[in-house]
């Protein structure tokens, strides 16, 4: 039906369903993980979710279809959660007490969902790395990206991202050893 | 660095989603369920390559498609060659039998083939042949071959010796070396002596691809025709008896027109009864020769590794001479479309000259 990707945007351009579900379909899962490793809970990754997407479908008209789609989706889904985390800031300094009960009712979520050790794991190499670093991994790792897609996304080139990829990787195996010796 | 790729790949599965919050997504963002084919292949819009089975399912059959049609082809190619080669020696085997009646039968007379070698040797009847035949009958018989020989010079001149060590003679003899060898000989031995020549055909070097023998019995032509004769000759006698003693003119008149009539009636008859002898006295075999080569689309031996290997040769041959047919014209080709493709940039106002 939809010859190539361009033909596909063009259509969810024009408000067809048919497009529109295969772009949610075809980019729905690597969101989702991107989301889910910035959020502790499935149901606020579903949220933002559903929010980027609806964000994405919206404004399609101001996508130019040059651009990676799947780059644009993370751009706006990054926004959410960054905007999501400030509004969660605010609620931490204005009131404590519902701070403290979202902290208990999070790290029971926490023990639920995430038992996993190397999960945690991921999670403090994720908060010890650079930027770039972590945006990198989380590009590769997460999204699923290729690397010209991953460069399209950082604005870099494709040997840049190798190099980058290469170093985070290093750091981050850097930061198991030093957490192996503390322990 | 293995390690941290493992764990980032096992925590980007740990954190994938379940099919019902991907439902649960969809109805946040659309206001509604997915559609029932939203998972199926119907669904996607590129499903033959984003299903790995069906991907590679085109792409296996795409690879036996090609191997079969990079194997067959020669074969079929060959096969076709060899069925076009065989039509055209039937052909020219008709010709040529045509050709040698002609010469039997001079009476009747039919435009004679420019290609085809007639030999200037005269035709002998001898009416004693007739009855040499088994059974004293008279039979007409013919017998065609077709030979697949590896050294068709050979046994082209083996094959006319034949007709020597009979007492026969050649009709007509041909011989091409136009990339594919063959010959055709038409040799003609007494009918007592048939048998054996067919004996000596069988024992020549090669494979018999086609046999075909056929005997008429002609004892019955023969004799009414010859009965006829006599009947002609002993009226023919009456007449000139009666022509004598008669004095009537009238009666005379009649007698001579009816006399030229008979004689006529003679003529005619001598010459059916020349041709019958003709035939029975002495039998046509025809030899088409071919060259192994052409015949046999895979030279099949006992050895299986022998035989892997003629076909994979007959597939590389073919391929390679496919290859340098496509070569020349292909090359021509691609010039032509640089040089189109540079006046097309000259004709462009943004090229700078």
């Amino acid at each position: 039906m939809f010859n190539s990707n361009k033909n596909l945007i063009n259509n969810a351009k024009k408000g067809n369903k048919k497009a529109l579900a295969l772009l949610y379909r075809d980019n729905f899962k690597s969101l989702y993980v991107f989301i889910r490793s910035k959020v502790n809970t499935n149901e606020k990754a579903e949220d933002i979710c559903s929010e980027a997407f609806l964000k994405a479908f919206i404004n399609l008209d101001k996508f130019e279809i040059k651009s990676s789609f799947k780059s644009w989706l993370y751009t706006i889904a990054k926004n959410i959660v960054f905007d999501w985390y400030k509004i969660k800031f605010n609620e931490v300094t204005f009131n404590e007490d519902s701070d403290e009960i979202n902290n208990v009712k999070e790290t029971k979520e926490d023990n639920n969902s995430l038992t996993d050790k190397n999960q945690n794991l991921v999670k403090l190499i994720f908060n010890k790395l650079k930027d770039n670093y972590r945006e990198v991994l989380e590009l590769r790792f997460l999204l699923s990206y290729s690397i010209n897609e991953t460069a399209e996304a950082m604005n870099t080139t494709s040997g840049n991202i190798k190099i980058l990829q290469n170093r985070a990787i290093r750091k981050a195996k850097q930061i198991v050893d030093e957490l192996q010796l503390i322990n | 660095m293995e390690d941290i790729d493992t764990l980032l790949k096992n925590y980007n599965k740990s954190l994938q989603p379940l099919p019902h919050q991907e439902e649960k997504v969809y109805m946040k963002v659309f206001g509604e369920l997915p559609h029932t084919s939203y998972k199926s292949n119907n669904f996607n819009f590129n499903f033959m390559f984003n299903n790995f089975r069906m991907k590679r399912a085109i792409y296996l059959s795409i690879i036996i498609v090609f191997i079969v049609s990079f194997i067959s082809i020669p074969f079929a190619y060959n096969s076709i060659n060899f069925n076009l080669n065989k039509n055209k020696t039937n052909i020219h085997s008709q010709i040529v039998d045509q050709t040698s009646i002609n010469k039997l039968a001079p009476s009747y007379s039919v435009n004679l083939k420019k290609d085809v070698n007639i030999s200037q040797q005269p035709v002998n009847i001898n009416p004693e042949d007739t009855k040499t035949v088994e059974g004293s009958r008279s039979k007409e018989q013919d017998g065609y071959f077709n030979l697949a020989c590896s050294d068709v010079e050979s046994t082209f001149q083996n094959a006319k010796d034949i007709a020597s060590a009979f007492e026969g003679y050649i009709v007509s003899s041909n011989f091409n070396n136009d990339g594919n060898t063959y010959s055709t000989i038409i040799m003609r031995v007494p009918s007592n002596k048939f048998d054996q020549s067919i004996q000596r055909i069988k024992s020549l070097n090669g494979t018999i691809i086609t046999e075909n023998i056929n005997t008429q019995d002609k004892q019955n032509h023969l004799t009414e025709a010859l009965k006829t004769q006599d009947n002609v000759n002993s009226k023919i006698k009456d007449y000139k008896n009666q022509l004598l003693t008669e004095k009537d003119e009238i009666k005379k008149s009649q007698l001579n027109y009816e006399l030229s009539n008979l004689q006529l009636q003679k003529i005619n008859n001598d010459n059916e009864l020349q041709i019958l002898q003709a035939q029975t006295s002495y039998s046509t075999i025809q030899i088409d020769m071919k060259s192994n080569n052409n015949f046999n689309i895979i030279n099949t031996t006992g050895n299986p590794i022998q035989n892997i290997l003629n076909i994979l040769k007959t597939v590389i041959v073919f391929w390679v001479e496919v290859a340098i047919y496509i070569s020349i014209p292909l090359l021509i080709l691609v010039i032509l479309f640089k040089l189109l493709f540079k006046k097309s940039n000259l004709l462009n106002p943004k090229t700078k000259v």
